[in-house]
């Protein structure tokens, strides 16, 4: 049969059992309005989740907890194996690995005052956890102007003795080996969104902060702070003497450590080497390897347990499955009512082909094959299929649009609050619809036959 | 010479009615028609005439027998070849009309042209068969609005817009007062006579049987030669 006749045959019937094929499509639009609004959501969540609170593209290795000194590690040295320059390589070479970020822990005591730039007072912690960084990792995340990641000892000339020898925003840096110091900038500090968030949402409303949320990034040069190394509220470091140098934190990072400060690698590497020798300054504490994608980071994690690393955390993995199962649950929720929909649309079609079998065995007097009945039957419910998943993925889009208000309205801040709860790829649209016009297809198949099957000579000498 | 369009040989045909009582209205019944003869079929009520027509229009295709149409044997056709070869050369004109109600005449008309291979535009040569018939008024018309009379033209109409080169009707004129009925016959004669179609009529009315030139009756399941005066008793 052409397909300009198919189309006037469905265009007929549409006209004429409107009532009946709108009450079908209802099933199909209510099964695909579930599943998109569901898998969006689920999606939406995923993204927010897995994007920014707990990155699944990317795994922090350790060398195994029980070797970890942890805070005691601080104040009692001990032998720390740390992570060995092979074992990056090893990790460098993997396929499934798109970089490898060594990373080097402040393996001494420090904490930290100062804010007043932006908070209007000085604020302080007594531990201050610390990350170093290679300034690779970061350069392409640091706004323009901001002063550059590295250790600003390397451009520090101005030898002094004292803080008072350097211009009010630097310090006098010293040096290993040497009496005298340099004057140096800020350490520049990085720190992430996460501490960021916990910062705004709940330190800055509990000691009536300001939230430096939205202004960290513009006025962010201004919050320079004194970081006491080698002295902290747990104790003091075993060796060398403590001092205060100064940070200036310069952005947010996503490779920023979550709690702490993160700062270049070699300033770690100076520090360790001063607090806690130089097996602290060379062994690194932990590598960070970002996957071709999140799908590549299991391969990526198999291949680190082999040499001997670990996962710093499973939450990324833990919160993927959790997601998977809430999402396979809803979906299986939209199969139900896709099912019902589909023995609808059998329903309905069964009592159309029984009120027309005058008509098809009329044409198939005229010519219709027991195929264009099929054929002509199944277009029809595809079409219904299709309708249906139009309307119901407008209806979607709508509910998601305001539920996002609503949220937005009604639910109080929290950390990472999105902006929209779901997210709508193009697969989800083809898959939703794909979906409605299979179940819509596979509720006519029964009555499609049975009209292929139309006896004409037994129909037409009824009449 | 005149090809043959049918050539029927022993065409049987036997069911179980009801009551497991065994009915076999046709019983090595043998036919042969040429193109543009113009034959009457005659028989009593539940003799078979329509079953015969069933199984000549391949509507019917569970019988035993052999049938040639057109020189290709309609047995060994798949379903998809027999619908097209019904498409395309044979029409039917039932006694019950048999119009689509939710079209209008014009459409009833154009009906076969959907299941056509090609998109030949017919409308031209519909609205020139029902001005020929007498229903250029009653295009836009549905069924439900015309007589008995105008309805079976419709469906003549219909039957003649692809020129089928075999026109099978069953009781053609089984519900038109006379007048009417003149017109139909006139028109399904000139069909075989002009058109060189094939026509095979099953009637029950002397006025066919005059039009036809051969006029047969089904009797015990097998065609015989049939006259004027079977009318009365068919």
């Amino acid at each position: 049969m052409r397909f300009a006749s198919l189309l006037v045959l469905v265009g007929r019937d549409l006209v004429r059992t409107r009532g009946a094929l709108a009450t079908s499509g209802f099933g199909i639009a209510a099964a695909t309005a579930s599943l998109a609004f569901f898998l969006s959501l689920g999606l939406g969540v995923r993204a927010v989740l897995l994007g920014d609170v707990f990155p699944a593209d990317r795994v922090e290795l350790e060398p195994p907890k029980a070797a970890d000194p942890g805070l005691v590690g601080l104040l009692l040295p001990q032998a720390w194996p740390g992570i060995s320059k092979e074992q990056v390589e090893s990790l460098e070479r993997l396929e499934d690995a798109k970089h490898v970020y060594p990373k080097l822990r402040f393996a001494f005591p420090a904490s930290a005052r100062g804010g007043k730039g932006v908070l209007g007072r000085d604020v302080g912690t007594s531990e201050l956890p610390g990350d170093g960084i290679e300034p690779s990792l970061v350069a392409a995340e640091l706004p323009e102007g901001s002063p550059p990641f590295e250790d600003p000892l390397l451009r520090a000339t101005k030898a002094c003795s004292a803080n008072a020898d350097c211009g009010s925003d630097q310090y006098c840096e010293s040096v290993p080996g040497k009496e005298e110091g340099l004057c140096c900038d800020p350490v520049p500090v990085l720190v992430s969104r996460y501490l960021v968030e916990l910062f705004d949402k709940t330190m800055a409303p509990a000691h009536k902060l300001p939230p430096i949320g939205e202004t960290i990034v513009s006025r962010a040069n201004r919050v320079v702070f004194d970081v006491r190394l080698g002295d902290s509220l747990i104790g003091k470091a075993k060796t060398g003497s403590p001092r205060v140098v100064k940070g200036r934190l310069i952005g947010i990072s996503r490779r920023a450590v979550d709690l702490g400060v993160t700062i270049p690698i070699d300033v770690v590497r100076r520090y360790n080497r001063e607090y806690a020798g130089d097996d602290a300054a060379e062994k690194l504490t932990s590598v960070v390897v970002e996957a071709k994608s999140a799908a590549h980071t299991a391969r990526i994690v198999a291949h680190a347990q082999s040499i001997g690393l670990e996962p710093k955390d499973t939450h990324a993995r833990d919160v993927s499955l959790l997601l998977s199962g809430i999402m396979a649950l809803l979906s299986l929720v939209a199969g139900v009512i896709f099912v019902v929909s589909a023995s609808n649309i059998a329903h309905t079609f069964r009592t159309l082909v029984d009120e027309r079998r005058a008509e098809i065995a009329l044409y198939r007097a005229v010519g219709a094959s027991a195929s264009d009945v099929r054929t002509w039957m199944l277009s029809l419910a595809v079409v219904v299929g299709i309708g249906g998943g139009v309307v119901g993925l407008v209806v979607a889009r709508l509910a998601a649009y305001g539920a996002d208000r609503l949220a937005a309205t009604e639910l109080p801040d929290f950390p990472f609050k999105p902006e929209t709860f779901f997210d709508f790829p193009a697969w989800l649209f083809l898959g939703a619809m794909g979906f409605a016009s299979l179940f819509a297809l596979l509720g006519a198949i029964s009555p499609a036959r049975r009209a292929s099957s139309v006896d004409p000579v037994t129909v037409l000498a009824e009449r | 010479m005149p090809s043959q369009v049918i050539r029927a040989e022993a065409l049987a045909k036997r069911y179980e009615g009801e009551q497991g009582a065994v009915i076999e209205p046709l019983a090595g019944a043998d036919l042969r028609v040429d193109e543009g003869e113009f034959v009457g079929i005659v028989g009593r009520s539940g003799s078979g005439k329509s079953t015969l027509l069933g199984i000549l229009g391949t509507l019917d295709r569970r019988f035993d027998g052999k049938l040639e149409l057109f020189g290709r044997d309609a047995r060994a056709l798949d379903d998809g070849a027999v619908s097209r070869l019904r498409g395309e050369r044979i029409g039917f004109v039932f006694q019950s009309y048999h119009l689509f109600a939710h079209l209008t005449v014009l459409d009833n008309v154009l009906v076969p042209t959907l299941f056509r291979p090609s998109s030949l535009d017919l409308s031209r040569r519909a609205r020139n068969l029902l001005e020929e018939l007498g229903l250029a008024d009653r295009m836009q018309s549905r069924p439900a609005q015309l007589s008995g009379g105008q309805r079976q033209r419709v469906a003549l109409a219909r039957a003649l817009l692809l020129r089928p080169a075999l026109l099978l009707c069953d009781e053609p004129t089984g519900n038109l007062d006379s007048e009417t009925a003149e017109v139909v016959t006139s028109l399904l004669a000139r069909q075989a006579r002009d058109e060189g179609a094939a026509v095979l009529a099953v009637t029950h009315t002397r006025q066919v049987l005059r039009a036809a030139q051969r006029a047969l009756k089904l009797e015990g399941g097998k065609l015989v030669a049939a006259s004027l005066d079977d009318e009365a008793a068919a």
